[in-house]
């Protein structure tokens, strides 16, 4: 249900953004039919221009996973049948890449950041 | 020292050593289970404070409302009775609560996490109040307008209205112009960023919130009891009809009661509405 965007990650805020709100949607933890926040209360919450929350907000769009209807804002679509389209999978082969090649220049293995990812997915369940 | 200087010394110190000032331990878990939260030490904390100068800026604001307008009566040298001001304490009073809303108890900052969930007004003031602060508005137009055009009332001397015209207009829009400052303010408050690193840190900023909100509404409700109970006693004079005088002076002697019940219900609502981070469905 949080919304974290790091902004030194490689990974653009609008992708960032993008691929949580798919993950959530998959997960079950946006229902179909849940309001999403506007453009700007979020732009404004995360601290990012209304531009990349749109921009957000057009691909989930454009990926069938949220419906725009003017002013009563956006919700969520039924999940797609398969738990993660081929778009996901990208995105996500992407951010991995990034964040592999941040470690190594950090001079983390690949086990220490593993650990460090891992305990990042549980902090966002919490 | 007159009667007025007498009744601002007693009402500034009784409330400087009031018991109901002191956050304990019991104010707070009261105060977390009116918005059905479960808080770690970290959030006792930032409630603990947020409640304490809530108390201090509200009853300091509501003191400045009551004391400025005397002092301004006494250098000033107006004869008669000192006018209590009921408005200017309430204004005081909501100075009061924005005071505390934009200053003191945000404990992120920067955190670049967001709940993805909307705020909107209904999420923290029941929309009954809303209506209720809307329709206030309205039938003061209503009983102001009725009293400009009713009959002149027999013993009535003097000008209707002070000031004319423009005077008029000005009462008559004064309804809705405290109706409109009031929801804007809230509409503000719900809108404004919100930092926050976890599931707690949300809820208990809704909490706060909703706590600011509900305080704006009490006292937007008071004002506007107060405004329309006086409209109706005015206007049961001139009508010279019986029904209409009981039922306009009964109202009158209702929205006067109410007007302590909104302000003072209000202040520390029994329960906060707050977004249900588990029941994220929300019509579409």
């Amino acid at each position: 249900m949080i919304l974290q965007v790091d902004p030194r990650s490689a990974v653009p805020p609008y992708e960032q953004i993008r691929v949580q709100i798919t993950g959530m949607i998959a997960n079950g933890v946006l229902p179909a039919g849940t309001r999403l926040p506007p453009i700007r209360q979020l732009a404004k919450d995360l601290g990012l221009a209304g531009g990349t929350v749109a921009r957000a907000y057009r691909e989930l769009e454009a990926d069938g996973s949220i419906a725009t209807r003017g002013h009563r804002g956006s919700h969520v679509m039924a999940p797609p049948e398969q738990p993660t389209s081929p778009r996901v999978d990208e995105a996500l082969a992407s951010a991995a890449r990034a964040f592999a090649l941040q470690a190594r220049q950090l001079g983390a293995d690949a086990a220490r950041a593993l650990r460090l990812a891992e305990q990042a997915f549980d902090a966002l369940e919490t | 020292m007159d009667l007025a200087a007498v009744v601002l010394f007693v009402l500034i110190v009784g409330l400087a050593i009031f018991p109901g000032w002191r956050v304990n331990d019991r104010v707070v878990t009261r105060w977390a289970r009116s918005a059905g939260l479960e808080l770690s030490a970290e959030g006792r904390d930032a409630a603990a404070r947020y409640l304490r100068w809530s108390k201090r800026t509200r009853t300091a604001g509501g003191l400045v409302g009551l004391g400025v307008p005397y002092l301004v009566w006494v250098l000033s040298g107006t004869p008669g009775q000192w006018p209590f001001p009921v408005g200017f304490v309430l204004l005081g009073y909501v100075a009061g609560v924005l005071l505390v809303e934009f200053t003191v108890h945000r404990p992120r900052r920067n955190s670049g996490a967001a709940l993805v969930l909307p705020r909107r007004l209904q999420d923290y003031l029941p929309t009954r109040w809303v209506n209720l602060q809307r329709g206030l508005a309205v039938v003061s137009v209503l009983l102001i307008g009725g009293y400009a055009i009713a009959p002149p009332h027999p013993y009535d001397t003097g000008p209707r209205f002070d000031g004319g015209v423009p005077g008029l207009v000005l009462i008559i829009l004064a309804g809705p112009v405290i109706a409109g400052i009031t929801e804007g303010l809230q509409r503000i408050i719900v809108n404004r960023r919100q930092q926050v690193a976890g599931s707690e840190d949300a809820q208990l900023d809704d909490a706060f919130r909703s706590n600011s909100v509900q305080a704006l509404s009490g006292a937007g409700l008071a004002i506007l009891c107060a405004l329309v109970g006086s409209a109706a006693f005015t206007l049961a004079g001139p009508l010279q009809n019986n029904i209409a005088e009981y039922v306009l002076g009964l109202t009158g002697i209702v929205l006067f009661v109410a007007t302590l019940f909104f302000w003072v219900g209000m202040a520390e609502p029994r329960r906060l509405r707050i977004r249900r981070l588990t029941d994220s469905r929300s019509p579409a």
